[in-house]
């Protein structure tokens, strides 16, 4: 064997070794219930029905999630319309397509209140609340930021992440729709999302 | 064909024009002069139920020479109500009250619009409806005092609904739109919706045909045709009669859409379904025309 044959298999043999270790990196990194470090998490909610929920929620079908606070003059209604725009759009596209309305102000926002503020949105939008310890776990779970801001007489509003995250039917983050992003590119983003969860 | 469906735009105009005159005393979304000041573009959204805030957006400009200040603002329909500032930075939404208030800088004009400076409605005490008007009393350091009216748009709107001024409520269908009311008593209430339909919108040369009309408490939902088109109406009962809460097409054959556009979901249910077995004995190619009705067109059923 001459030693450029050897050469030539031992650099053969070395890109095989970045193959399997490219491939193991990708399995890993896969879109999966806990992709980027972002999703995940194990936390136990109530929905706007007074329904027990946890991180199962997200699993089985395709999902929008959404965290907010029903003292919210903007983005949060807005959001929502945006949302029930975009089921317009999807028609029965959307198939199984769920979305959830995370308050990130439990403190104030009670099943009962979450109740009539996503029922207007036809059924499409579940509310979700919960103790503000459960609360902070999806919020940290999914890298959702929020912070209370003191006002005048003991009230408050909050500081709060106004993404929409697109989430598989593995629980898992596919992306985002960002807040009043063009409506035309949200719901091929959420298209793609189908796509992939069908 | 488009008589049906113009004359339902001069409907859903003239609902809006009757909430103004309701309102008589200052003109909505009109501009408004205070001293140096003039504040126009006033507008907010109609809120979700149950929704505890709401934001008030409006134009300020300033004609002088000098600076002046907003100051504080209150509204009747809020317990409390602020002077806010909302920004994005990068996902975040950070929103903080201005105890200082806002500067208008002589000769500048500073716009209060979604996604920045703000009213901020807290504890409000009623819903906004979207058509009708909410009145914001602002202070300003040089100025003083002045009232405004805002106009409610919709829960995604960005911008206040157009002047009507020059639709007077006295003229046109107006007139047609009574004349209904009056022309359903005593009459079932399929006969009434019926009536009413064809009160506004038949014509000699362009006959309108009434589909199948299912009620259910105070809804309806009605088919029609006239000429190549047609649509179905989503009615309300009101203290006047029955009046045209919105028109559409295939929506509202759904359960489901009936809910999202604000009908009980027991009353869907039932309207749907009853509307599906009457449709099922007439003549498909009618049917076919309920359909072809693109999106859906609000009216005030309330203009009766």
């Amino acid at each position: 064997m001459s030693t450029y044959t050897a050469r030539l298999r031992l650099a053969l043999w070395g890109l095989v070794g970045v193959a399997i270790i490219a491939s193991v990196v990708l399995f890993v990194t896969r879109p999966g219930p806990v992709a980027n470090g972002i999703g995940g998490g194990e936390y136990a909610l109530v929905d706007d029905r007074g329904g027990k929920v946890d991180q199962t929620m997200l699993v089985g079908q395709p999902s929008l999630l959404f965290f907010g606070f029903t003292h919210c003059p903007d983005v949060c209604p807005t959001t929502l319309s945006e949302m029930a725009v975009w089921f317009d759009q999807l028609g029965s596209d959307a198939g199984n397509l769920r979305a959830f309305f995370v308050s990130i102000d439990p403190e104030r926002d009670t099943p009962e209140l979450m109740h009539g503020y996503v029922e207007f949105l036809g059924g499409r939008v579940t509310g979700i609340t919960g103790t503000p310890t459960e609360i902070d776990k999806i919020a940290k779970a999914w890298r959702a930021f929020y912070e209370k801001v003191p006002g005048a007489n003991g009230d408050y509003t909050m500081n709060h992440s106004a993404s929409v995250f697109l989430v598989n039917a593995e629980g898992g983050f596919e992306g985002t729709i960002a807040y009043q992003e063009d409506p035309a590119t949200a719901v091929a983003k959420i298209r793609k999302l189908l796509g992939k969860s069908a | 064909m488009k008589t049906f469906r113009s004359a339902f735009v001069a409907l859903a105009l003239l609902g809006s024009g009757l909430a103004a005159a309701t309102h008589a005393s200052i003109a909505v979304a009109a501009e408004v002069t205070v001293g140096d000041l003039v504040i126009g573009g006033g507008f907010t959204r109609a809120t979700l139920p149950n929704a505890p805030v709401g934001g008030g957006y409006l134009t300020i400009t300033n004609k002088g020479s000098q600076a002046d200040r907003l100051l504080s603002a209150a509204s009747p329909v809020a317990g409390v109500t602020q002077i806010h500032e909302m920004k994005m930075e990068g996902d975040v939404m950070k929103m903080k009250e201005l105890p200082d208030g806002i500067e208008v800088p002589a000769g500048s004009t500073v716009t209060l619009s979604p996604g920045g400076l703000h009213i901020m409605f807290m504890q409000l005490k009623q819903a906004l409806v979207e058509g009708t008007n909410v009145p914001l009393t602002l202070t300003f350091e040089k100025a003083g005092v002045v009232e405004v009216q805002l106009d409610v748009g919709g829960i995604g709107a960005d911008a206040p609904t157009t002047h009507h001024s020059e639709h007077s409520p006295a003229s046109g269908h107006g007139a047609h739109a009574s004349h209904a009311a009056s022309q359903q008593t005593g009459l079932s209430d399929i006969d009434a919706i019926a009536a009413m339909q064809k009160q506004m919108f038949d014509k000699p040369d362009n006959p309108l045909a009434m589909g199948a009309i299912v009620v259910v408490g105070d809804y309806a939902v009605s088919g029609w045709a006239q000429g190549d088109t047609g649509g179905r109406a989503l009615l309300r009962r009101t203290a006047n009669g029955w009046g045209i809460h919105l028109c559409a097409g295939d929506g509202l054959k759904d359960a489901a859409e009936l809910v999202r556009l604000g009908v009980p979901e027991d009353v869907s249910q039932q309207l749907a379904s009853r509307l599906a077995s009457a449709e099922a004995s007439l003549d498909p190619a009618l049917v076919a025309k309920f359909s072809t009705f693109d999106g859906v067109m609000m009216v005030d059923e309330n203009l009766l």
